[in-house]
């Protein structure tokens, strides 16, 4: 692995809720154009993981973005969460504002961008998601696919360098998660990361680059696709993959 | 009958001095609600931050003001500062209720803020939003949203409590009424239509809520 390819390295990464330690010194890396899912059953610290990527939680531990080491007291925190893009299990558009406006919010009045070449770029991007008739619309008038479709041309619309999906299908009805599944496959690209959490086993297995199975806040197992679901070494995993298919 | 008949002539020859009290009343009304939102957004925002000082100093005013009578709130503006500071009537009256709103107001901001959900506060720091950016365009308008039915019923209580500024005298709606009823020796006809003029400022201002509401209505998510 060449160290020039590495976009994000977290060493020793622990995080504690009280007396419960929802991760316990995690080492995580990310590459440049690569795909990471996390997988593994619920409350093992998946989500509590992929949040503190973009640095929504604080936590222990050593973090380094592009090889410039960043702590909880980093004074741009702000500026620094547009390299990442969050797609989030209840999509949490805002409900005050349309889909248009949901997209050019960040551009417009956190990037400061010029409104019109933000518009003509939201347009481009609810094409690319399908939705360039709903660019009017209010959150509340969309089904829970186009909401989700909606929530990821928007994190799409900060240029992030990293895209983060946290269960972007787990709150979807089952026919609508094929079409939020066809959207985040076709962002897969040499230029975008991404880190995924997600259940659906086949898609992970088949999109992602690398998978790391967490349980009770550690990290069991990690590696490519064929070696996490052909030839799982853990226990553990073993018993979740057979939990998983059943 | 001829209850009814003396009922509207007292009503229609009362009617210029209601009307030039029913302004007063309006004006008070209006200057101490405007000026209650800014003091409850302030405290607020105190009560929203880490820091337990201020956490504090905006517990302390909403325990000051909720724990005394606005009449007693009016006369110490009036009459309990001057030797510190000569106000007139008026500004006695509007800020005592600024004040007096103020509390109850940043309690009612302080419930609707808490009842935006998580996620809303999470997708506003994902897309790089500081405190400030993410209050004031996403936090803010959901949440004054949330609170116009309580804001509604607080400014009709406020209409209804400027009737107090009659005892620091004030020409205000109820003290035209008491004055009249005092000099006829027929304080009920007198209530009873101060009643019909407060009946019907509630009345509209009931229906400007409604419209209010329905015009930020947006189906939440």
């Amino acid at each position: 692995m060449q160290k020039s390819n590495v976009l994000l390295e977290i060493k020793g990464l622990t995080k504690r809720f009280g007396q419960f330690d929802a991760l316990r010194s995690v080492d995580f890396c990310l590459e440049k154009g690569r795909t990471t899912s996390i997988i593994g059953p619920s409350g093992s610290g998946k989500s509590t993981l992929i949040r503190c990527l973009n640095l929504l939680e604080d936590f222990q531990g050593k973090y380094c973005f592009e090889n410039t080491s960043i702590d909880m007291d980093f004074k741009k925190i702000n500026e620094f969460r547009l390299n990442f893009g969050m797609v989030f299990q209840h999509f949490n558009l805002f409900p005050h504002l349309t889909v248009l406006e949901n997209i050019i919010e960040a551009p417009v009045h956190v990037q400061g961008r010029k409104k019109a070449e933000c518009i003509s770029e939201a347009k481009a991007l609810l094409s690319r998601v399908d939705l360039i008739d709903k660019v009017s619309s209010y959150p509340s008038q969309l089904s829970g696919g186009q909401k989700q479709r909606v929530a990821i041309a928007r994190s799409l619309a900060i240029n992030p360098k990293v895209l983060l999906f946290d269960e972007p299908t787990s709150a979807l009805d089952p026919e609508m998660v094929e079409e939020v599944l066809g959207v985040i496959r076709g962002l897969k690209s040499n230029l975008i990361s991404m880190v995924i959490v997600s259940h659906e086993m086949s898609f992970v297995k088949e999109i992602s680059d690398v998978i790391i199975f967490l349980d009770k806040g550690e990290i069991i197992e990690s590696g490519p696709p064929d070696q996490i679901f052909n030839n799982p070494k853990s226990p553990r995993l073993k018993e979740f993959l057979a939990n998983v298919k059943s | 009958m001829t209850g009814l008949i003396n009922f509207a002539n007292a009503f229609v020859d009362s009617s210029p001095l209601f009307l030039k009290a029913l302004g007063l009343t309006l004006s008070i009304t209006t200057c101490s609600l405007l000026l209650s939102l800014p003091i409850a957004l302030f405290f607020t925002f105190l009560s929203l931050t880490k820091k337990k000082v201020l956490i504090q100093i905006s517990k302390l005013y909403i325990y000051l003001i909720r724990g005394t009578p606005l009449i007693v709130q009016i006369f110490v503006l009036y009459f309990g500062l001057t030797n510190i500071i000569k106000l007139n009537a008026f500004v006695s009256a509007s800020f005592a209720l600024a004040v007096h709103n103020g509390a109850y107001i940043s309690e009612i901001f302080r419930g609707a803020i808490n009842s935006i959900g998580l996620g809303q506060f999470e997708a506003s720091k994902s897309l790089g939003m500081n405190a400030f950016k993410m209050y004031r365009r996403i936090i803010l308008p959901q949440a004054i949203k949330r609170s116009i039915p309580s804001l509604g019923n607080q400014f009709i209580i406020t209409l209804k409590d400027s009737s107090l500024a009659a005892f620091i005298s004030m020409n205000e709606l109820f003290n035209v009424a008491t004055t009249l009823g005092a000099n006829t020796f027929d304080q009920m006809t007198y209530l009873l239509i101060v009643s019909v003029y407060y009946l019907g400022l509630v009345f509209i201002f009931t229906l400007l809520t409604r419209l209010l509401e329905k015009k930020l209505h947006y189906a939440e998510i």
